[in-house]
């Protein structure tokens, strides 16, 4: 096996720990501007999932079969080129239906100890402090993914990891909350930080199964908003090694999953530098 | 107003244009004197107040020329149906146009949070309704097929029950379902990649275009050309998305822009960038007197040419490199 690369950073750790998640034929969803999602669905097509379908809805409508190299400007016409044109109205049908989708990682405003998810708002619903991007598919995929629905948080910190979400937008992991609802299947399986990884024990609340290398496990604790319980299973993330860093560079050469680190006024400041790059780059590889 | 159809193909004379990529040459056959006049009839159809549904998705593919047009003449109180809201649904906001807002997810992705939405939906200025994609698909479902409700597996467990069309239905073995209510639109607007005179239109990489369109009482089509229904047969094997008949079909090359539109253009970062930064500070009133308020002839210009080449050639670029990767 290859060796734990010492040359990587916590996108390239982020990206590797979610793509680890996806086995081979697994249905791939990418929602709204998720660069590490995308990255993580491609480099798990390219290193171990070859016969994984990927619809990156962030980009188009579109079943994607082949795995290849990120940017910002030329994904959209590289899914259409490269995917089959899949109409939103099917793509929902099959998350609703028999085929469902196995992996779809969501950045949250808010998740609490029981895997409620928030992407509505902070505060009153009609006039709220902080109004979200709202739920896309959160209230349905709560429902529907039967093993990987990850939550992803570049920012692990008690404004996102909190006690008691404001608004729950998709519904988590409280056997009680869920059997009212009448909510058959579903559930967050994970929650993934900069930080570790959290999973929902037989209680369904959300507990410190991993801490990433060389970060401490009250760094952790403290940074979390609710009083966090820390697994008797508790391990060590293994970094990424060489081999799967090699993919990564191939699927991903000019960094694009940075992007999910950056503030907004970061990324458009950054923007103008990656379309020329990006021009250059494929310019001279057809 | 179906009786008597409304196609408009362009004049080149008006819009600076490079047609040699994409489909091919549309056809340059002028049955008018310019889009702008026919684009602006068209879009003085739609009133106040009504209930209008804009399709394309993110910054991909919305039909900007009419969504400027609708600033132009000065719209109010409309009821916007945003499924996966871009900068089609923070401009309208920005002019004041919307009222109510339905909506999925608005977001302007890699530049930001949606300023003008998030602002007004804050200051308690717009009324929204929050859908998940999947109820809002099954909502305007329900209404292309003129059913009164859709069952569908969203909401269950959530907070939203108060705030939102429809309830849980106890399904009598552990489970609900939500029922959805028809979401019946008075217009649907889509940019297409190409249509027939008639509106048959090609739709690629679709969101809810058709199903919006099919369930709306009426239809505005913009497209980057105006094909022969032979074309359609040739070129895309006759997959079109439409319904048999439709409002008006208005030639608007680069109609889409700042959004994109595969496999002509991308979407143009850099005026985006413009775009959210002037929104978010105090500046949108000269981003609306600077590119949309005179005419969309004016728009276009404002577009400089190298701009336009570069947002082509980076489609082209993609095209051939994605063809290594098949």
């Amino acid at each position: 096996m290859s060796s734990v690369s010492t040359d990587h950073d916590i996108a390239d750790l982020m990206t590797v720990v979610l793509g680890r998640e996806i086995e081979d034929r697994d249905v791939i969803h990418c929602g709204a501007f998720t660069p590490l999602v995308l990255c993580s669905g491609m480099w798990a097509m390219a290193h171990h999932a070859p016969q994984a379908v990927m619809l990156p809805i962030s980009l188009t409508a579109a079943r994607v079969f082949h795995p290849f190299p990120l940017s910002y400007s030329l994904l959209e016409g590289m899914t259409l080129e490269n995917g089959v044109h899949y109409p939103m109205v099917d793509i929902f049908t099959h998350v609703e239906g028999v085929d469902g989708c196995q992996y779809e990682p969501v950045n949250p405003l808010q998740v609490d100890r029981t895997g409620n998810v928030n992407l509505s708002v902070v505060g009153d619903f009609a006039k709220p402090k902080v109004r979200g991007p709202g739920a896309a598919g959160v209230d349905v995929l709560t429902l529907m993914l039967h093993d990987k629905l990850i939550l992803y948080v570049p920012r692990h910190g008690p404004r996102v990891l909190v006690d008691q979400v404001d608004f729950v937008t998709g519904v988590g992991n409280d056997p009680a909350r869920r059997r009212a609802a009448g909510a058959a299947t579903g559930g967050i399986s994970k929650v993934v930080t900069n930080l570790g990884i959290l999973e929902p024990g037989d209680d369904g609340i959300l507990e410190l199964t991993q801490v990433h290398p060389n970060v401490q496990i009250d760094a952790i604790v403290e940074s979390t908003g609710f009083d966090l319980r820390v697994s008797d299973r508790l391990s060590t993330t293994p970094g990424p090694t060489e081999e799967e860093m090699a993919v990564l560079h191939r699927i991903d050469p000019l960094a694009v999953r940075r992007f999910e680190f950056m503030t907004a006024a970061q990324r458009r400041a950054a923007l103008p530098d990656l379309l020329s790059r990006e021009l250059e780059y494929f310019h001279s590889s057809v | 107003m179906r009786d008597e159809l409304l196609t408009v193909r362009c004049t080149s004379g008006s819009v600076q244009t490079d047609r040699s990529v994409g489909m091919g040459e549309g056809e340059k056959s002028a049955v008018s004197d310019g889009y702008e006049r026919q684009l602006a009839s068209a879009v003085a159809e739609i009133e106040d107040g009504a209930t209008v549904g804009v399709g394309g998705y993110f910054q991909h593919r919305h039909p900007m020329a009419a969504v400027r047009e609708l600033i132009r003449q000065n719209k109010r109180d409309l009821h916007l149906v945003a499924p996966l809201g871009g900068i089609e649904c923070d401009l309208l906001i920005a002019a004041g146009a919307v009222r109510k807002l339905t909506f999925g997810f608005v977001s302007m992705d890699v530049y930001g949070q949606a300023p003008s939405f998030r602002k007004a939906v804050e200051s308690g200025e717009i009324e929204v309704v929050e859908y998940g994609d999947l109820a809002l698909m099954r909502a305007l479902e329900a209404a292309e097929r003129g059913l009164p409700w859709m069952p569908s597996r969203a909401w269950l467990g959530s907070d939203i029950e108060p705030f939102h069309p429809g309830e849980p239905v106890d399904m009598g073995n552990g489970e609900h379902l939500w029922r959805t209510p028809a979401l019946r639109l008075d217009w649907a607007i889509v940019h297409a990649q190409a249509a027939t005179p008639r509106g048959d239109c090609v739709l690629l990489g679709e969101s809810y275009d058709t199903v919006m369109a099919k369930g709306a009482k009426h239809v505005l089509v913009t497209t980057e050309r105006i094909v022969d229904s032979s074309e359609i047969l040739e070129k895309w094997n006759g997959r079109t998305a439409a319904r048999y008949f439709v409002d008006a079909v208005i030639e608007v090359p680069f109609g889409a822009h700042p959004t994109s539109c595969y496999p002509d253009y991308t979407q143009d970062a850099l005026h985006l960038i413009e775009y959210i930064e002037s929104a978010s500070e105090g500046g949108i009133a000269d981003y609306l007197s600077r590119y949309i308020l005179e005419d969309e002839a004016a728009y276009q210009q404002a577009i400089d040419i190298g701009r336009r080449r570069d947002l082509q050639t980076r489609m082209q670029l993609a095209r051939r490199v994605a063809r290594q990767y098949r």
